[in-house]
């Protein structure tokens, strides 16, 4: 398939430009206990 | 003690879970502003119960453009080197900025009181060689302890390749179903990262069968309940690991980073791979960084001396253009010259000539590119790429801006093509459109200005004049009055040209002041320049970085600690 439907598509400035945020409280437990995690591994298969 | 950023990216699937991407070191810090994410209490901690007085950050010049931090407050942006400084008065901080180019981190000798902090890559630590660059090995460590912790994966190899993905076929809809991803980290992404979309069993065995030993094939997952005003994002945590126990502390807040665009309702395809244009909405990262030198997009129409209009594709070497010698323009392609150029409206007005000029050089590459619209009074409009250099009037002089770097308080130069009479035309709006354009580099001499024609019409009256030289890449802070001046290139030699002198490379000053505290910079590599004999160092009113100087070959700056 070839399609072109957004070609055209023009932006503004805000448009086009990625948005950085803290996550929320939930999330960020979530994540700062995946990354502690990932550490672990790491030591584990080098250390240990 | 050493210690090492370390980024890990996540993605959160339809279930609430999240899935692990990536892991990265030599990374950039994204956030503008780094207080707002900073675990201050954690980092305190490690440093009293390590008795740390001294810190040696090791920092790199790498960073993402266009960025809008949302926790950023009044604009006030301050990387992490001002943080630091700022934060942690009564520490050493001492910087040595490494150019990413290079990959070379300097050894730096640890001592019981030292926390060394590296934020550059380096190819003998255990992390980075192992972990960040190899997405084979740290795909598999994450597949070996839960298979369900990455997206479902495919990836050939003898001992670390594993197939999580099966027959299944992700449904998203019409988007992209599929990623085709690197092994090994790359600068340019043109090509990579691919999403695809497979509809079929048969698709998706052709295009497991074509996965090469160096591609990881992955499912795209796309969240529609998780995006940031329609736009993708994925999740950041960076941490500092650290010591020869391994260990960590979780440095940064974990953060989301949206793509650029947000996703439509169609999606465009080239057979199954998503089109050029489409890029910014799916990937992060998604097409080359560097292209200072190119001019043109290729519908601009340039007037010959012979008064027809051409696009750059049927211009040839010694080809005679219409030109302009304006009022007191050096003959020069230096950029600090261009940048410098400032005259006054009635001297450029009166005192220009018309003229021709020839064709020195052309060059052309097709890429991903994002193309600036400019619509002004009188229903006029122009196009080009962000780096090409347009005579302009700001604060009361005319001189060249980067086409990207045009302020809407900006007035354009535009001259009638009928009687050569200067006019000004105010901006009225602007729009951006990303597209795959040919695009050009044009060398003309010995005049260095060539005519482009306006494109909103058919039977275009109006020319831009443009420069054929590079914007500024090189920049110096000057205080006071607190301006940024375009610098020579790396590396300076001689005097320092002003009392308060810093000379950093990006394409904007704005780049500069990010590199203030090596934050997100747009940079082929730091230059710098050794502070004055002599300064006391008093604080200006504003947050400046410490006295650096330049290393024999710029590779690097070193804080010389004269503060």
């Amino acid at each position: 398939m070839n399609t072109e439907i957004n070609k055209n598509r023009t932006y503004t400035k805000e448009e086009k430009t990625a948005v950085v945020k803290k996550t929320n409280q939930s999330d960020k437990v979530t994540l700062n206990t995946i990354f502690n995690q990932i550490v672990q591994k790491i030591k584990d298969k080098h250390l240990n | 003690m050493r210690s090492v950023l370390t980024a890990v990216d996540y993605i959160k699937d339809i279930d609430g879970s999240f899935k692990v991407l990536e892991l990265n070191t030599g990374l950039s810090i994204i956030p503008r502003t780094i207080e707002p994410y900073f675990n201050k209490v954690d980092f305190d901690n490690l440093l009293s119960q390590n008795n740390i007085t001294t810190i040696d950050f090791i920092g790199l010049s790498l960073g993402f453009e266009d960025i809008n931090d949302l926790e950023v407050i009044n604009g006030q942006n301050e990387g992490m080197v001002a943080f630091l400084k700022r934060t942690y008065p009564n520490l050493e901080i001492n910087i040595i900025l490494v150019s990413p180019s290079g990959w070379v981190t300097p050894i730096l000798n640890d001592s019981p009181n030292k926390l060394i902090i590296r934020q550059s890559y380096d190819s003998s630590a255990l992390i980075d060689e192992t972990y960040a660059k190899d997405n084979f090995e740290f795909l598999k460590l994450l597949y070996d302890n839960d298979i369900n912790s990455i997206p479902k994966t495919y990836f050939n190899h003898p001992t670390l390749g594993f197939d999580s993905i099966g027959t299944n076929i992700r449904d998203n809809g019409n988007y992209p179903n599929f990623i085709i991803k690197q092994r090994y980290p790359i600068t340019n992404y043109e090509i990579y990262p691919k999403p695809v979309k497979i509809t079929t069993q048969q698709e998706l065995t052709d295009l497991k069968n074509s996965i090469s030993n160096d591609l990881i094939l992955q499912e795209y997952i796309i969240n529609f309940n998780d995006l940031e005003n329609g736009k993708l994002k994925t999740y950041r945590t960076i941490g500092l690991i650290y010591g020869s126990n391994i260990d960590s502390v979780n440095l940064f807040e974990p953060f989301i980073h949206t793509n650029p665009c947000s996703i439509d309702l169609d999606v465009d395809y080239y057979d199954n791979e998503i089109q050029v244009w489409e890029r910014p909405k799916y990937i992060q990262k998604y097409k080359t960084r560097h292209i200072l030198t190119y001019n043109s997009d290729s519908s601009n129409l340039i007037i010959k001396s012979d008064g027809s209009l051409v696009t750059p594709d049927n211009l040839s070497i010694n080809d005679s253009i219409k030109s302009v010698n304006l009022f007191n323009l050096p003959d020069t392609d230096d950029p600090r010259k261009i940048f410098l150029y400032k005259e006054l409206q009635d001297n450029v007005f009166s005192g220009s000539t018309f003229s021709n000029t020839t064709i020195e050089s052309i060059s052309n590459i097709s890429m991903g590119v994002w193309i600036r619209n400019l619509f002004l009074d009188g229903g006029l409009k122009f196009s080009d790429v962000g780096h090409s250099l347009v005579l302009i009037l700001r604060d009361g002089f005319i001189k060249f801006s980067s086409f990207q770097n045009i302020e809407l308080t900006d007035q354009i130069v535009v001259v009638d093509n009928t009687n050569n009479q200067f006019i000004l035309k105010g901006i009225i709006s602007e729009s951006f459109i990303f597209t795959k354009e040919k695009i050009f580099t044009i060398d003309v001499e010995d005049i260095d200005t060539y005519l482009t024609m306006e494109e909103s019409t058919t039977t275009p009256k109006y020319f831009i004049i443009q420069h054929n030289g590079a914007p500024c890449s090189c920049w110096e802070f000057l205080f006071p009055p607190a301006t940024w001046t375009c610098s020579e290139q790396c590396p300076t030699e001689g005097p320092p040209l002003h009392p308060f002198v810093y000379v950093r490379t990006g394409v904007n000053n704005e780049d500069c002041w990010a590199l203030f505290g090596m934050g997100t910079v747009q940079c082929d590599r730091p230059c710098c320049k050794e502070a004055p004999e002599g300064w006391d160092g008093s604080d200006p009113p504003i947050q400046l970085p410490p006295p650096i100087q330049l290393d024999p070959l710029c590779n690097h700056c070193i804080d010389s600690g004269k503060q």
